[in-house]
C-alpha cells in the first residue's frame, strides 16, 4: 500500500484515474493537475492511511465532483475548493472531519481528494465508494450499506457554496440542478460517516490501485508487459480489439432524465475474415459490450477502450471512427455482484434488458 | 504542377509534383536563404508547364524560433529566423489559479508578464461572475511598463463566449492604441490551458512569421509564372501566405503531416499505416485517403497541447523495434516504412526482411517535400453546441460542415472541391444537458482527383 501521495505522483495518479473511467471523458487534466502540484509543494505530501489506521469513531467525508470533465478543461479546479464545502459541511454537523476519503477514486476524482487532504491539512483515506465511475452521487457502496449521502456539500468553481440536508435521492435531484447552474461542475463533500461505518462497505486500496496502474501505463515498455501488470493490478482482461468503425448517439427525447449523460454507443470491428464484432453501449462511459449479439460484459464490472499504439484510455469524449482499440474489461468490487448491488449499477440500472454474464439466468 | 520545399537543419529539400505525381526532386544543404532561388529555378525549368503554385513547410524553422527564446536554445539553421518574441499574458477567470504560469515549459519561456483578472463564462456560456474592465487596464499598464508591445487575452468559456475577452480588448484599445491583442476565442476550440498555449505561441511568432512568409514569397515571386505562395500546416493541409501571417501556429506539426502524406504518395498507399524511422526513433502513424490521421490536444514534438490538430504520431525509441515489428505483423492493410538516415534505413531494410508485406519508401526525393507539393487547403473546427434531439444534432453537424467547407473555399480551393473528411459528434459526459464537442475537418479534392 502506498503511505503519500507526492507531487512526483500526480502524474501516475492521472493515467491510473483514466482507467477505471469505462472511458468517460477526456485524457488529460493539464490545469487541475497543475494546481494540485503546486498545492502539494506548498504543503509538502499527503498522508495516506487505511482504515484500519484511524480510531473507529473518527469522521470521514467523501470528495469528490459531480458533472463534466469539459468544464474542467475550460476552468480548472484550483485544488483547495474542499476547503470551502468542507467548513460548510463541519459547520452544520457541529463537528470538524477527521480524515477525507474518496467518493470515487476515478477521473478527476482520484486527485480532487489528494487536492482536499492537502488543503485541509488532514489524512486520505486509501479507498472510495464505486471503484469506478458511475453517473449518480447515490451509485456507491456507502448508499448500497445504508450510509446517508448528507448532509453535504458543495461548491463551484465560481466559489457559489451550498449546504443540501435532505433524502440521498432529493439530494441527487437537487445536486444535479445546481450543478448545471454552476456551469457543469461542482465539487462535493458527502456521506459524512466514521471510520467504523465505512468499514462495512468502502472499496479499499483504491487509490494505492489507481497510482499502480499509472505507473503501468507511464511505464510499461510494452503494450505485453502493460496488459500483463493491469490483468495483475486490476484484474484486466482483453475482451477483444480492433478499428472503431462507427459511433451513435441517441439523444433523449422522450422520457425522464434519470441519468445525466447522452446514451452513446461505438462499434469495434476485430480485423481478419474471422474478426467479430463488439458493440459497446453506453452513456457518458461504457455499461454494455455485446460481442456477435452476446452480453460478454456489463456495468458494474468496467470497460473501457484502450489505445493500440499509445498506453492510454480512450474516451468517449475523444474517440473517433478509425482509433485501434483494445477492449478491456475489470470486474467491480464484489459489492456490486451482490443482487444489490446490480440493482443499484447493473445493466438494468441503466435500461438495458439484459442480465449481468455474472447472473444466475445468464450463464 | 506545384513545387514543395522542405526548409530545416539539414537545409532544402524541394519536389515538383503534377497530380500527385513526382516529376523531380533537388535539395541543397548549403547557401541558407540565398541558395534557394536557385534551387527552386532548377525545378522550375524541369516542369514541363507552369508551375502554379509552391508550398513550404517550415515547422522546424518556427520550432527553432520559439526555442531559441528559452534557456535550450539549438543550434541555429541554415536559414536563420527571427527568435520569437515573448509577449504578456492575461486570464480572465473567476478567481486567480493556485499555479497562474502555464503547464508548459516552452509557453512559459514566451510569457514575459502574466496576471488574471475576473471574469469569464461557463461552458454553457453563462457569465459566471462580471468582468474587471479596470483590472484588466492596470494589468495591462504593468504589462507595458515591463516593455511588452503584445498581450495574449484567454478568459475561460470563450469557446462558446467571446464576451469578456472582447470587452476587455476594446478597453485596452482606447487606453492602448499600439499595443497589439490577440484572442484565445479566435483560435476557438476546447480547453482554457490549451487555447491559452495556441494564442501564446501564435502571438510569439508573428514577427518571426512576417519575416520567413516574406522571404519565402520572394523566392516564390521569382519563379516564372507568378505561381502563388503557400505553406503546409499541421493538419495535412495548406494555408496561404497572407493567411498564415495571422495563425503561424498551424504550421506547427506540418513537418509530420508532410512528411506522412509524402510517404504515402511516393508508395502509392493512400490508405496505409506509416512507418517513420531515423536516428534512433521509429514512429508510427497513418493516412487514410492520403491525408495523415490528426488529432487537437496531443503534446507533440514541443510537449505543449494546443487546439490546432497535429499528426497522431506514436513516437518510440530504436530499442522498441521489436515490439513494433511484432505489432506490424498484425496489422490490417497496407504499411510502409519510410527511412531517412543510415541508421533509419538499417531499421527499415530489418523490418522489409522480417515482414514481406511492408513496403518501403525509395526514392530521391524527400518525402516531406512531396507531402507539401501535394497538400490542399484545409480547415478544422472544434466546437460544443447543445441539442436535446436527433434532428438538432445532425442540424449542427451540417451546419459545420457547411462553415468548415466555406473556410476551405476561402482558404483558396479549386471551387467545387471542398470535401468533409470527417465529422464526429461527441457527447461531453456528465453535464445533464445534451451537449456535444463537434470535430469536423474539410479540405480541398487532391489535384489528380478532380474532374
Amino acid at each position: 500500500m502506498i503511505t503519500e501521495i507526492t507531487v512526483d505522483d500526480l502524474p501516475a495518479l492521472e493515467a491510473g484515474s483514466q482507467l477505471t473511467c469505462s472511458s468517460a471523458g477526456s485524457t488529460h487534466f493539464d490545469g487541475a493537475l497543475a494546481n494540485i502540484a503546486e498545492l502539494l509543494r506548498e504543503r509538502g505530501p499527503v498522508r495516506m492511511v487505511g482504515l484500519d489506521e484511524l480510531d473507529g469513531d473518527a469522521l470521514c467525508v467523501a470528495i469528490g465532483a459531480i458533472g463534466g470533465f469539459g468544464p474542467m478543461l475550460e476552468l480548472p479546479p484550483s485544488g483547495d475548493e474542499a476547503v470551502a464545502a468542507v467548513r460548510a459541511l463541519e459547520a452544520r454537523l457541529g463537528r470538524r472531519v477527521d480524515a477525507i476519503v474518496s467518493l470515487n477514486a476515478s477521473g478527476p476524482n482520484a486527485f480532487a481528494p489528494v487536492a482536499a487532504a492537502s488543503a485541509l491539512g488532514l489524512p486520505l483515506v486509501d479507498c472510495d465508494g464505486m471503484g469506478r465511475v458511475l453517473p449518480l452521487v447515490s451509485q456507491t457502496t456507502y448508499a448500497l450499506a445504508g450510509l446517508p449521502i448528507g448532509p453535504l456539500a458543495a461548491v463551484s468553481l465560481a466559489g457559489d457554496v451550498m449546504v443540501l440536508d435532505t433524502s440521498t435521492a432529493r439530494s441527487e435531484l437537487l445536486l444535479r440542478s445546481a450543478m448545471q447552474a454552476a456551469g457543469g461542475f461542482m465539487l462535493c463533500a458527502t456521506y459524512p460517516s466514521t471510520v467504523d461505518e465505512l468499514a462495512k462497505c468502502a472499496i479499499r486500496g483504491s487509490t494505492s490501485r489507481v497510482v499502480e496502474a499509472g505507473r503501468l501505463l507511464l511505464g510499461a515498455p510494452d503494450r505485453a508487459t502493460l496488459l500483463a501488470g493491469l490483468a495483475s493490478v486490476a484484474g484486466a482482461r482483453v475482451l477483444g480489439g480492433g478499428r472503431v468503425v462507427e459511433l451513435g448517439h441517441a439523444t433523449r427525447t422522450v422520457g425522464a432524465r434519470q441519468y445525466p449523460a447522452a446514451p452513446t454507443s461505438v462499434v469495434v470491428a476485430e480485423p481478419g475474415p474471422a474478426g467479430r464484432m463488439i458493440r459497446l453501449e453506453g452513456q457518458s462511459e461504457i455499461f454494455l459490450a455485446v460481442v456477435d449479439g452476446v452480453v460478454s460484459a456489463a456495468v458494474p464490472d468496467v470497460l473501457c477502450l484502450l489505445d493500440q499504439r499509445e498506453p492510454h484510455i480512450v474516451g468517449l469524449e475523444r474517440v473517433a471512427v478509425g482509433n485501434d482499440v483494445d477492449v478491456l474489461v475489470m470486474p467491480a468490487d464484489p459489492m456490486w455482484h451482490s443482487g444489490a448491488g446490480l440493482a443499484l449499477a447493473g445493466p438494468r440500472a441503466f435500461g438495458f434488458p439484459v442480465e449481468h454474464p455474472r447472473e444466475e439466468g445468464a450463464r | 504542377m506545384r513545387i514543395g520545399v522542405r526548409l530545416g537543419a539539414s537545409g532544402a529539400e524541394a519536389a515538383l509534383a503534377h497530380s500527385g505525381q513526382v516529376l523531380a526532386a533537388a535539395r541543397r544543404s548549403d547557401g541558407g536563404w540565398r541558395g534557394l532561388p536557385a534551387l527552386v529555378r532548377e525545378l522550375a525549368a524541369a516542369a514541363p508547364s507552369t508551375v502554379d503554385s509552391v508550398v513550404w513547410s517550415v515547422t522546424e524553422l518556427f520550432e527553432h524560433a520559439l526555442l531559441a527564446v528559452g534557456p535550450r536554445a539549438p543550434s541555429p539553421p541554415p536559414f536563420t529566423v527571427l527568435p520569437a518574441v515573448p509577449v504578456a499574458s492575461l486570464l480572465v477567470l473567476p478567481r486567480a489559479p493556485r499555479a497562474l504560469a502555464h503547464p508548459s515549459e516552452l509557453v512559459r519561456s514566451l510569457v514575459s508578464w502574466r496576471g488574471a483578472v475576473t471574469g469569464g463564462h461557463d461552458l454553457f456560456g453563462s457569465e459566471l461572475v462580471p468582468v474587471d474592465l479596470d483590472a484588466a487596464v492596470r494589468a495591462a499598464t504593468e504589462a507595458r511598463a515591463a516593455g511588452l508591445g503584445t498581450l495574449t487575452i484567454t478568459a475561460t468559456g470563450a469557446s462558446n463566449s467571446v464576451a469578456h475577452e472582447e470587452a476587455i480588448a476594446a478597453r485596452l484599445r482606447e487606453e492602448f492604441p499600439d499595443l497589439r491583442i490577440r484572442l484565445s476565442g479566435d483560435a476557438g476550440g476546447l480547453g482554457l490551458l490549451e487555447r491559452d498555449a495556441t494564442t501564446i505561441i501564435n502571438a510569439a511568432l508573428l514577427t518571426t512569421a512576417e519575416d520567413l512568409i516574406e522571404r519565402c514569397e520572394r523566392v516564390t515571386a521569382a519563379v516564372p509564372g507568378s505561381p502563388s505562395c503557400w505553406f503546409a500546416t499541421g493538419d495535412g493541409g495548406r494555408v496561404s501566405a497572407k493567411r498564415l501571417r495571422s495563425v503561424p501556429v498551424r504550421s506547427l506539426g506540418s513537418d509530420a503531416a508532410t512528411v506522412l502524406t509524402g510517404s504515402a504518395v511516393l508508395t502509392r498507399r493512400l490508405d496505409a499505416h506509416v512507418v517513420l524511422a531515423a536516428r534512433g526513433l521509429i514512429s508510427l502513424g497513418r493516412v487514410d485517403a492520403g491525408l495523415p490521421m490528426i488529432a487537437p490536444d496531443l503534446a507533440g514534438k514541443l510537449s505543449v497541447r494546443t487546439v490546432s490538430p497535429i499528426p497522431v504520431l506514436n513516437v518510440r525509441g530504436s530499442a522498441a523495434e521489436p515490439a513494433l515489428a511484432a505489432e506490424l505483423r498484425t496489422l490490417v492493410g497496407p504499411r510502409v516504412v519510410a527511412a531517412f538516415d543510415r541508421e533509419g534505413t538499417e531499421v527499415a531494410d530489418r523490418l522489409c526482411a522480417d515482414i514481406p508485406e511492408l513496403v518501403p519508401m525509395r526514392s530521391e526525393a524527400n518525402a516531406s517535400a512531396v507531402g507539401a507539393a501535394c497538400s490542399e487547403p484545409s480547415a478544422w473546427l472544434d466546437i460544443v453546441v447543445p441539442a436535446d434531439t436527433l434532428e438538432e444534432l445532425q442540424r449542427q453537424q451540417h451546419l459545420a460542415e457547411r462553415q468548415a467547407m466555406t473556410l476551405v473555399a476561402a482558404a483558396g480551393a479549386h471551387p467545387g472541391s471542398e470535401r468533409v473528411i470527417s465529422s464526429v459528434a461527441t457527447a461531453l459526459a456528465f453535464l445533464g444537458r445534451d451537449v456535444y464537442r463537434l470535430h469536423v475537418r474539410a479540405s480541398s479534392e487532391p489535384e489528380g482527383e478532380r474532374a
